[in-house]
This record gives structure tokens, C-alpha cells and sequence, in this order.
């Protein structure tokens, strides 16, 4: 058993590789051999984890991925527990669907990040993913509960459709954030576009706000400032068009 | 519940919290928390020549008190400004009523507590965990409350019959007890 698993990319990736094999969860049970041989599918053909990657450990639910990896699709998808760090950039899709454990992304991260396979009602139901760069479009879509941070920008259609958690961007939020949320919170430092089906409630200093910073800044170093945690926020409820137990919150300074 | 539909729950590091909707924002509460047989009801009086030095001195007491581990101060922003004696000398069933030995305007006509000079007075009350932890963070809420315009700490007593614990000031802050 070693402190972690760490899987190096070989050569950079050139085609789609469908990431899904790498679930924390999963490797504890698992040797380095046993690992190595976990199946993918890179470029549409059939091949073997360690056709790509070097494996260094085994049986342990730290994972940690090296190297750009913006053509891997469902890094950490479903995935229930464990630690996934990606030092490099990600492809869509990852932690889809999951439901708990945390996924640390060191670069951008693609669309749908914590989102829901197509035709499902629910994205993630719970875990963590920190993003530490910008995220793609449809960051949270459908999520049901847990936590998703994004230092930098965020695309169109972030928590779109969320049923709850809470998604915190310290950067801008792009077009149609928010819509069609029944419940959860945006939590937004930079600029955001609101869905016309928002409504101002108040601005205020939420008490869970204080809380969840200084939890975001103790458990993964993020950059947050006194003046984010002890500020005041716009609250807007939404989505109107749909249940409006959701809130924006957009950071009004000190 | 109290949130009447709108309350709304946010896990934050694995723990619960509820977030409730009240009038002067959210209140915000973890869903479990531990309980201990604790302390209530410690308490100084800051006596001062007019409101502002009252409020001036009950500020900065609350400042040094806040941070101190074991206590929390109930009140809205600490402070108190409708101190309660026991019972009433009127209404029978009325277990807590005005203070008038510490109320200003009742100097005249009840036997009044006040030194002369005193226009205006603030309490302090808070709960704690175990007797040391309050007289810490009282003996800390004193010294800071020490300042222009203020002219004397009391406490309220109560004659000695609400609850177990008494905190005499003079022994808190170190002092001889008088004989």
C-alpha cells in the first residue's frame, strides 16, 4: 500500500481519451499492475491505463494525475470517495455525476465539470472539486448536493438547473448562470449574468458565507480575502421560472 | 420549525448548518452539536456619567470579551440596556421586572443603587462553560471597560437567590474582599 497512486502521462494526449477508469474509489483494491491494465478508450479504440500512463503505487484512494489532460473526458466521474489531484488541466466532464470525495484540479477544467450525464436528472450528489484555473461551461449543471470552487472564470450555464449545493466562482460567471435552479447557492466574486427570472432580495452579510470561506481557505489554501469574508453580498432568489428557493450571491465589496 | 418552509440547509466540511430567514438577516446553526452542563447568567453593570460613555466603554468590554474561549455574550451586540431584577414589587406573577435600583430616573423615588453622577448604565451578561472561563473573560470585559466617562462596575446580585454561581467583582479582579 503506498501513500498515493500517481499516474504520469507518457506522451501529451492527441485524441479523445475517455478518463473514467480513474475513480479514486476504485484503486485501493488494486495493485500497480492491476491498475495499469484498467481499460480506456483513447481515440476510439480500446487500450490499457498504462499504455498512456506510468503507474508509481498502488492500493491507496489518493490518486494523483500528471500532465495536460484536456482530452481526457470523466476524470473522477462517479466517483464516491477518495482524492483525485490533476496537476495539469482537464477535459469535460469531470467528476459527473459524482458523490463524494474530493477531485483538485490544478488548471482549467472543460465543460460539465460536476454535472450530470446526458439525460439525467442529477449531476453531482456530494464530494468536492476544486478548480484552480477556469472551468468550461455547464460547471454544476443539475448538481444535487456538494461543493464546487473555481479561482478563475466560469462559461455560460454554470449551476444551470441545480437542485442544490453550492458553487463559489472567484472569477466572472458567463451567460445564463443560475437558470432554472431550484435551490442551492451561486456564489459569485466577479462579474455574473443573471437570468431575467432572478430577483433582488437584499444585501447582506451571510452568516454560512463567513464559514464556507474560511473553510475554502484552511482545507485548500484558496486565495479569499478578509474583505470577501467579512463583506456584503447581493442576494437575488431564483429561479423564479422554477421552485425560487435558489440564491445568486454577488460579493458587494467590504 | 421556525423557518416555516424557508429555512434552507448548506453542508460546509462535512458538518450540517441550517440557515433560518429572520428580520435582521439569517441565523445560522449547525444541525448537532455537543451539550454540557454550563454556566449562565454572569454579569457586570457599567456605570457611566451619560450614554455615549456607556455604550463607548460597553463596546470595547464586548472587544476583549468576544475572543475569549468558553463564553459567548447572548445579547445583540453583547450588551444590555433593560436590566432585569427578580420579581416585581407589583405584579405577582411577573418572575423578572425593571431594574429600578440601577435605572437612572428612578433615583428619586426608589432606593437607588447609583453613585452620584451616574446617568446611564449598560450591562453586560454572559454564559460560559465552567466558572473560570467566565471570570476570565469578565475580568477582561472590566479592564476595558475602564475608560473617560465611566464611573464605577456593579453587578447584579440579585440577592443572592438567581442560580448556584456567584461571581463577586472584587475577587475577580484580584482584590481584597472587604471585611
Amino acid at each position: 500500500m503506498s501513500d498515493q497512486v500517481v499516474l504520469t502521462l507518457r506522451a501529451p494526449l492527441e485524441q479523445r481519451l475517455e478518463a473514467d477508469a480513474i475513480v479514486p474509489d476504485r484503486f485501493p483494491a488494486l495493485d500497480a499492475r492491476a491498475i495499469a491494465g484498467l481499460p480506456v478508450w483513447y481515440g476510439g479504440r480500446a487500450a490499457a491505463l498504462g499504455d498512456l500512463f506510468t503507474v508509481t503505487g498502488e492500493r491507496s484512494e489518493r490518486v494523483l494525475v500528471q500532465g495536460d489532460l484536456t482530452w481526457a473526458v470523466g476524470l473522477g466521474a462517479g466517483m464516491v470517495g477518495g482524492e483525485l489531484v490533476i496537476e495539469g488541466a482537464a477535459g469535460r466532464d469531470a467528476g459527473l455525476a459524482m458523490a463524494g470525495g474530493v477531485i483538485e484540479i490544478h488548471g482549467t477544467a472543460g465543460d460539465n465539470a460536476g454535472g450530470a450525464a446526458p439525460g439525467a436528472s442529477r449531476g453531482m450528489t456530494g464530494g468536492e472539486i476544486v478548480i484552480r484555473g477556469n472551468a468550461g461551461a455547464d460547471t454544476g449543471a443539475r448538481m444535487r448536493r456538494g461543493l464546487i470552487a473555481v479561482t478563475g472564470d466560469v462559461g455560460q450555464g454554470t449551476g444551470r438547473g441545480m437542485i442544490a449545493g453550492t458553487v463559489v466562482i472567484f472569477g466572472a460567471a458567463g451567460g445564463g448562470t443560475g437558470r432554472w435552479i431550484k435551490r442551492g447557492s451561486i456564489v459569485s466574486f466577479g462579474a455574473v449574468v443573471r437570468p431575467a427570472s432572478f430577483r433582488y432580495a437584499c444585501t447582506y452579510r451571510p452568516p454560512h458565507i463567513r464559514l464556507l470561506l474560511r473553510y475554502l481557505a484552511t482545507r485548500y489554501g484558496l486565495p479569499v480575502t478578509d474583505s470577501q469574508v467579512a463583506g456584503r453580498y447581493h442576494r437575488y432568489s431564483g429561479d423564479l421560472a422554477e421552485l425560487g428557493k435558489g440564491e445568486i450571491l454577488e460579493w458587494a465589496g467590504a | 420549525m421556525f423557518g416555516d418552509g424557508f429555512q434552507a440547509s448548506k453542508v460546509i466540511g462535512g458538518r450540517r448548518y441550517w440557515r433560518i430567514p429572520v428580520m435582521e438577516g439569517e441565523f445560522l446553526v449547525a444541525e448537532t452539536f455537543g451539550m454540557q452542563k454550563g454556566v449562565g447568567g454572569g454579569n457586570f453593570l457599567i456605570l457611566a456619567e451619560d450614554a455615549d460613555s456607556a455604550l463607548a466603554a460597553a463596546e470595547a468590554a464586548v472587544d476583549a470579551m468576544s475572543h475569549h474561549p468558553g463564553v459567548i455574550l447572548p445579547f445583540p451586540g453583547g450588551i444590555a440596556r433593560s436590566g432585569t431584577k427578580v420579581g416585581s414589587k407589583r405584579y405577582s406573577k411577573m418572575i423578572a421586572t425593571t431594574n429600578d435600583a440601577f435605572s437612572p430616573t428612578l433615583r428619586a423615588i426608589t432606593e437607588s443603587e447609583l453613585p452620584d453622577g451616574v446617568n446611564s448604565v449598560l450591562e453586560i451578561v454572559l454564559d460560559g462553560l465552567d466558572v473560570p472561563s467566565i471570570e476570565a473573560a469578565m475580568r477582561a470585559g472590566i479592564r476595558a471597560a475602564c475608560r473617560p466617562g465611566v464611573r464605577a462596575i456593579s453587578a447584579g446580585n440579585y440577592g443572592g437567590k438567581l442560580g448556584p454561581h456567584h461571581f463577586p467583582l472584587r475577587r475577580i479582579m484580584g482584590a481584597a474582599a472587604p471585611a
